[in-house]
Order: structure tokens, then C-alpha cells, then sequence
């Protein structure tokens, strides 16, 4: 048996790199002065996406509750008018950084001219549900990380939510809800420790069934992780670094 | 309190939090695929090994019922097995596949044969080795356990944990070498530790059986002379290799092992790895000073000028760590005097360690080791070194209310001559710390402890040795509220969340 790594089916470098033109963070750093509606669709998607670190961040930092709901709301408002893109520099190479540095000078700088001036009028505010924002802060377990490391271990469950809630949306569209529940503990642990014949035979399905049905979960869930992980990153090579990295974020407490 | 869930694949509690309820450390990890390398060490280089699928293995061993990938090191890959026939659970590690002839087999099988002969409490027992199908492999003792290196990126490990787990490999290492055996990569990778807070030493005699093949095959080829690395692999971890290990491997003694034992033992009392001129630890940490020239002198340069057994080592430790066992460190007799001083009935013991549970179960095995019986020359305790009264003063646990909001605790972790505070503090609403805790440095002035926040809304906390706390607070239009804290006899802030809410604030 050949010890190279096996060929993935999508590797092909052609596809790749077409098909990383339309991620979202590559599509924002390629923007240029002429025409920014692309970028700024993606910049929205983005932040719609990851809203939440950033509004725990701002909350760990002491600001009350209703101050962080304005803080979180300010920050993207201005996030949005394109003042900051310019000044990606290092940390262009992936979004979570980049908006982590931008969400810290904010607070240090922005934060007091904001809380001085009036908030006028007309500003573009992203819809997002803030009023689940404290809800959902009071059930995190008490940590003892700093603020950046609790805001990359948001961005880690942020996204595995996301990318979960995706997955399950897709089977209900199938029709597959119920498949969704049954076999997400599959998910975990390797292909060979799941349980085929107990759920065979629970669900009174063929071991064989079984075994395709959760392989293509797997798959799934696989794809659009990395698909999702991609939106953030700036090429295709960092997709791994960027999972690897997110995994040593969860695994550090 | 309630039970949490844990994860049914790698047993860690499941946060409320949790996607859809799955354990998001595994469900990324089943994002990266088996077999790949998650790479816990320096990044870089990454070696041409990769390590054969479950399946593949499974047809290789028909005896074995292959349960899972556990980890891939310069040595090989390592997999979670069960020997069928005797229902046990084993480690099998398969080595790189190399172009070893017969002479290697022949020299594998011998160096194998006197691996197995180790039996001992402090090392991984060798079960089994030979080679199935092209491929050389071990079967060894399943320690279900966390290694060195993962509880040194965790957490600091303490003084005391350090005592009590050197003398444990000093055992090992001595047993070993008196059966002529030479470990040459001792690493933190290599010390493992089970749950029972057991020292077992990993990984024996591999060094050289992979250098030998190694130096083989390369004999045939052209290699640049006085090269160890073979493409991206490399024998022996540069930092912990004795000098002149580094100068020629085949010509090494058991020192060697002393040397590179000096090393872990200095990285887990400073968590830094000597360099340069050696700083003795005891500048570095708050430790017995008489532990410095143990260190040190595990790290002389020459092998003469070392312990020339490694169980020398292992007594010198063992006689420091029980001396010092009648004097408690520092940091405790703080708490004690602390204590003393608090009005409320709150009776925690105070492990300061903000790690992992299994960190904690290490911890009290650990601590029950350090119970040996006093020797016979009671040997006179160096003067403690001078605590200022601020420092007394300060160190520990406060809670109280401040802020705008309800309620807040302060630990003080460590105070230093110069006067800086390592503080950490948390607030929010009820219940007690949802909000997290924040690390900042703080310092001592004019017998107060003064404490900035770095960005966000400028606070700055001065508090009182007698626990009032005062300050400026910039939060838009809502006024600073200020209290007294009052002190708690735990720095554990899981401890200090749990009591919090008995305590009686109001007195």
C-alpha cells in the first residue's frame, strides 16, 4: 500500500483557485476603488456570521450590557463604511485576526470619541440579534483565558455552529431532519469507532446503509467546514493552518 | 452541583454551549481527518511519514482490533489497540519504514529483546516487537495519561508536582541504565504521566535503533558528515540532547540521559528552556535554592562534572522536596496568614492551578508522594526569602462588589520584589464570573495595590490592605460604584464561583 497521501477529489488546483475568487474574505481584500458592492456583500456576510466574539469580547472587557449592544452595533457600523480595509496589513491573511485587531483599536481609540459625539442618523446598521447577545453571554462557562483567547475560542464555536446549523438545514430540506439527529454523534471519533451495528439496528436499517448514510454525513460536514474556514482565509493553503490553529484554540483550556 | 455531559470519544465535560451539543474539540478534529498531524509541537518541518490508515494497519495485525490514531512523533505513529486474545488494551507504535537489511532486523530484534526485559513501575513496558509485513513495530503499555509537554503548554507545573515527579524518573532512568540501557531522547513528549499521578518513561532505546538504521542507510548514500537530521525527521530534540550528544551520537553514555533530565527539569520549574548562561532557576521562580545546584549541575557541559548516577539526582531532589515540606512555600504561608484573617468560614484548599481536570487528579496523587519520612541529618533551612508586608497584605482571593455591576473577585497571584502584582480579576452579573477573567499587572505604591485596565473603559482600582476599593471609572453616563472586598480563602476561581454565592456580602 502506497504510503503518499491519498488524492482528494477537489484538489485539483484549477478549481481551487477559481473557485476561491468568491470567498468572502478574498473578495473584500480584492476589492478595489471601483466597484465595492461585491466586497461590501461579503464584508456584510462575514460580519453576520461572527458577530458574536466580538460582542464577547467587548463585553469581557467591563462594559455593561447595553453598552456593549451599542459598542458591538458601533463597531460594525463603522467596520462597514470601509474606513478600516485599507489598513489590513499583516493580518490580512485571515479575517479573524484582522478583526480582532480592528475590534481592539477601536476600543481604545474610537471608544471615547464615539461615547462624545451623538450617534447621528442613517448609519448602516447590520440587523443583528443583539437582544440574544447577554442571554447567550451568561450561559458561557467561566474561563481563565484573556480576551483574545476567549474571542478565538468564540470564533471557533461560532463557526462549528454555523457550519452545523448549515448541514442540518440542508438534510431538512431533503426531508432527512430526523436522519440529521440520529447520526450526528457520528460526527465524532474516527470512522471505525462509530457504532454501525447498534444503530443498524435501532433504526432497523442494513449496517450497509448505515455505514454510507453516516460516511456521507462525515463528508458533509467535512466539506463544509473547510468551505467555511476558506471564507475567512485569504488562499486555499491556509485553510489548513486555520483549522489546525482553531483546534489548538479549543484544546487549550 | 450538577453533572455535566462529557464527550463519549475523548471524555472532556460538554459545555452548555456546545454546537448542537457535540464536544467542539472532537468535531474539529473530525474536520481535520484521521491521520492527520495536528502538529502539538514546534511547527515546520513536516516529516515524509505518514502513517498508514486504520485499515490498512487492521489487515497487519489480525491479532490486534485497531481502535484509534493517538499521535505521530519524529519516531513513528502511535495507535490506541486491543489484543483480542487477551482483551487489553495496548499502544502500537509502528516505526518509518526504512532501508534497514537484515543486519538491522537482526540488531532491532536484539535491542527489542533487551527493551522487553525492562519491567519496571516507571517505564512503559515493551510488550512485543518484530515486524509484520515490511513494517517494524512495538506493542507496549497503554498509559492512559497526558505527557509532559501537553501539562507544560497548560499550565505552569508547580515546585512541588516537579519534586515529586523527577525522583520518579530518576528511578526509572536508573533501573534502566544498571541493565546497560541508554534512553538518549529524554523530552517531556517522552514522560508520561497516568491518572494515578505514575511517572512512565516512553519510548526507550528507540533513539538509537531509528539513529543506527538510520546511519545505515545513509552510508550508502552520501550524507553530509555530522548530520543527525535525515529529511525533516531528527534523532534526539536538539534542546534536550546532552553536547556532546549533539557532537557524535554513537559515543554517548548513560550521562547523557542526566543531562537532557536536567533540561525538563529546568523547563518545568522556570517553563523555559536553558539557554546561553544558565539563570539559576531560583531567580527565576520563587523555589528552595538548594535546587538550583541540582539543576545545574545536571546540566554541566561535561559528563565527568555531572551526577555520574542518575539516582544521585534522584535522592538530592528527594532530600530538598522533604526538607522544604516542614517550611511550606511561600505562597502558602501566605494563605495562611490570610486566612486568619478573613471573616468568613470559607475553608477551600487553595491548589492554584488554572488547568485542566487532569491536571488536577495529577496534583493530588503528586501531593501525597512528598509524605516520605524524614532523613537522618536534618539539614539547616536556608532563611525564607523576605516578604514585604504589602505582599502578605495582598496575595490571595477578594471578592466584593465594584464596578456597576454586582459583583467582582481579584486573586493576586504573585508579588514581586519590585513591588508588580500578577492580578486576575473578573466581574458580572449574577451568577457569580459568567463574564470571565481578565490577567493584568498590577503594582504596589505607597502600601496600596494599584490596578490599570489595559483598553476598553479606563478603570483604575486602588485597593486597600483593609479591602477598600476605590477608583476612577470612565463608563459613559453611569456613575462608578465602589466597595470593600472581602477575602477569600481559595485562589481557585472555580472554588471561588462556587462559594461566592454562600457568602454572605453584607456580613
Amino acid at each position: 500500500m502506497a504510503w503518499n497521501e491519498s488524492h482528494r477529489p477537489g484538489d485539483d488546483p484549477a478549481t481551487c483557485a477559481s473557485a476561491f475568487v468568491t470567498t468572502h474574505w478574498s473578495v473584500v481584500l480584492a476589492a478595489t476603488g471601483a466597484d465595492t458592492t461585491k466586497a461590501q456583500a461579503a464584508l456584510e456576510h462575514l460580519c453576520r456570521m461572527y458577530w458574536y466574539p466580538i460582542y464577547h469580547f467587548v463585553r469581557r472587557q467591563g462594559h455593561s450590557v447595553h453598552d456593549s449592544q451599542d459598542l458591538t452595533q458601533e463597531f460594525f457600523a463603522r467596520l462597514l463604511e470601509k474606513k478600516w480595509i485599507a489598513d489590513a496589513d499583516q493580518s490580512r491573511g485571515r479575517f479573524r485576526s484582522y478583526l480582532l485587531m480592528v475590534l481592539k483599536r477601536f476600543l481604545t481609540v474610537e471608544w471615547h470619541r464615539a461615547n462624545a459625539q451623538k450617534r447621528a442618523g442613517n448609519r448602516h446598521c447590520l440587523p443583528l440579534p443583539l437582544d440574544t447577545a447577554e442571554t447567550r453571554y451568561l450561559r458561557e462557562p467561566a474561563d481563565t483565558s484573556t480576551p483574545e483567547q476567549a474571542f478565538e475560542r468564540q470564533w471557533a464555536l461560532t463557526l462549528l455552529e454555523t457550519v452545523l446549523h448549515q448541514l442540518r438545514l440542508e438534510y431538512e430540506k431533503d426531508g432527512k431532519g430526523r436522519l440529521f439527529e440520529t447520526f450526528k454523534p457520528c460526527l465524532l471519533g474516527s470512522r471505525e469507532s462509530q457504532p454501525y451495528a447498534a444503530l443498524a439496528a435501532s433504526l432497523d436499517m442494513s449496517e450497509g446503509a448505515v455505514k454510507v448514510a453516516v460516511h456521507r454525513l462525515r463528508e458533509r460536514y467535512r466539506n463544509r467546514l473547510k468551505a467555511e474556514i476558506a471564507h475567512t482565509v485569504a488562499s486555499p493553503a491556509d485553510v489548513d493552518n486555520e483549522m489546525r490553529h482553531l483546534f489548538r484554540v479549543l484544546n487549550r483550556n | 452541583m450538577d453533572t455535566k455531559p462529557i464527550c463519549s470519544v475523548c471524555g472532556k465535560p460538554v459545555a452548555p454551549n456546545a454546537p448542537e451539543g457535540l464536544c467542539p474539540e472532537c468535531l474539529l478534529k473530525a474536520g481535520l481527518g484521521t491521520g492527520v498531524d495536528i502538529g502539538q509541537d514546534t511547527g515546520g518541518k513536516t516529516s515524509r511519514f505518514t502513517p498508514p490508515k486504520i485499515e490498512e494497519l487492521a489487515a497487519k495485525f489480525p491479532q490486534l482490533e485497531i481502535l484509534e490514531f493517538t499521535g505521530q512523533g519524529g519516531m513513528g505513529a502511535v495507535y490506541k489497540a486491543r489484543q483480542k486474545q487477551l482483551d487489553r488494551v495496548v499502544a502500537l507504535k509502528i516505526l518509518p519504514p526504512r532501508a534497514g537489511g537484515p543486519a538491522f532486523a537482526e540488531r532491532f530484534a536484539r535491542e527489542a529483546r533487551a527493551l522487553a526485559k525492562l519491567n519496571h513501575p516507571h517505564i512503559v513496558t515493551l510488550y512485543e516487537f518484530g515486524q509484520s509485513d515490511g513494517l517494524f513495530y512495538f506493542l507496549m503499555e497503554y498509559v492512559d495519561g497526558v505527557n509532559l509537554r501537553r501539562l507544560l503548554s497548560n499550565s505552569r507545573i508547580s515546585p512541588h508536582e516537579a519534586l515529586a515527579i523527577v525522583p520518579q524518573i530518576c528511578e526509572g532512568l536508573q533501573f534502566a541504565h544498571d541493565s546497560g540501557i541508554v534512553h538518549r531522547d529524554i523530552k517531556p513528549e517522552n514522560i508520561l504521566l497516568d491518572k494515578k499521578g505514575q511517572v512512565k518513561i516512553a519510548d526507550f532505546g528507540v533513539a538509537k535503533m531509528i539513529a543506527e538504521s538510520l546511519t545505515e542507510a545513509a552510508e550508502k548514500t552520501v550524507a553530509t558528515p555530522g548530520e543527525l537530521t535525515e529529511a525533516g525527521s531528527t534523532i534526539g530534540t536538539p534542546q534536550y540532547m546532552a553536547p556532546e550528544q549533539i557532537k557524535n551520537s554513537a559515543e554517548v553514555d548513560h550521562r547523557a540521559d542526566i543531562y537532557s533530565l536536567g533540561v525538563v527539569f529546568y523547563q518545568m520549574l522556570t517553563g523555559k528552556l536553558p539557554s546561553g548562561k544558565i539563570e539559576p532557576p531560583s531567580r527565576k521562580v520563587r523555589i528552595d535554592v538548594r535546587l538550583d545546584e541540582v539543576v545545574l549541575r545536571a546540566l554541566e557541559k561535561e559528563p565527568q562534572r555531572r551526577y555520574q548516577h542518575v539516582s544521585e539526582m534522584g535522592t538530592a531532589v528527594e532530600t530538598i522536596s522533604v526538607s522544604s515540606a516542614k517550611q511550606p512555600l511561600v505562597k502558602g504561608a501566605l494563605k495562611v496568614m490570610a486566612w486568619t484573617k478573613t471573616k468568613t468560614a470559607i475553608v477551600g484548599v487553595a491548589i492554584a492551578l488554572l488547568g485542566i481536570g487532569a491536571t488536577v487528579i495529577v496534583v493530588h496523587a503528586l501531593a501525597s508522594r512528598t509524605q516520605a519520612p524524614l532523613p537522618n541529618d536534618i539539614s539547616i533551612q536556608p532563611p525564607s526569602p523576605a516578604v514585604s508586608p504589602t505582599a502578605a497584605a495582598f496575595s490571595g482571593a477578594w471578592v466584593g462588589e465594584w464596578g456597576h455591576e454586582l459583583a467582582g473577585a481579584l486573586i493576586v497571584e504573585d508579588i514581586s520584589s519590585n513591588g508588580t502584582a500578577h492580578v486576575i480579576y473578573s466581574w458580572g452579573n449574577s451568577p457569580w464570573f459568567k463574564a470571565g477573567w481578565t490577567r493584568e499587572i498590577g503594582y504596589i505604591s505607597n502600601d496600596d495595590l494599584r490596578l490599570d485596565t489595559n483598553y476598553g473603559p479606563r478603570i483604575s482600582y486602588t485597593l486597600k490592605p483593609d479591602g477598600t476599593l476605590s477608583g476612577t471609572y470612565q463608563l459613559g453616563d453611569t456613575p462608578p460604584t465602589f466597595g470593600t472586598l472581602y477575602r477569600v480563602g481559595s485562589t481557585n476561581p472555580a472554588a471561588i464561583r462556587r462559594t461566592a454565592g454562600r457568602v454572605n456580602l453584607s456580613r
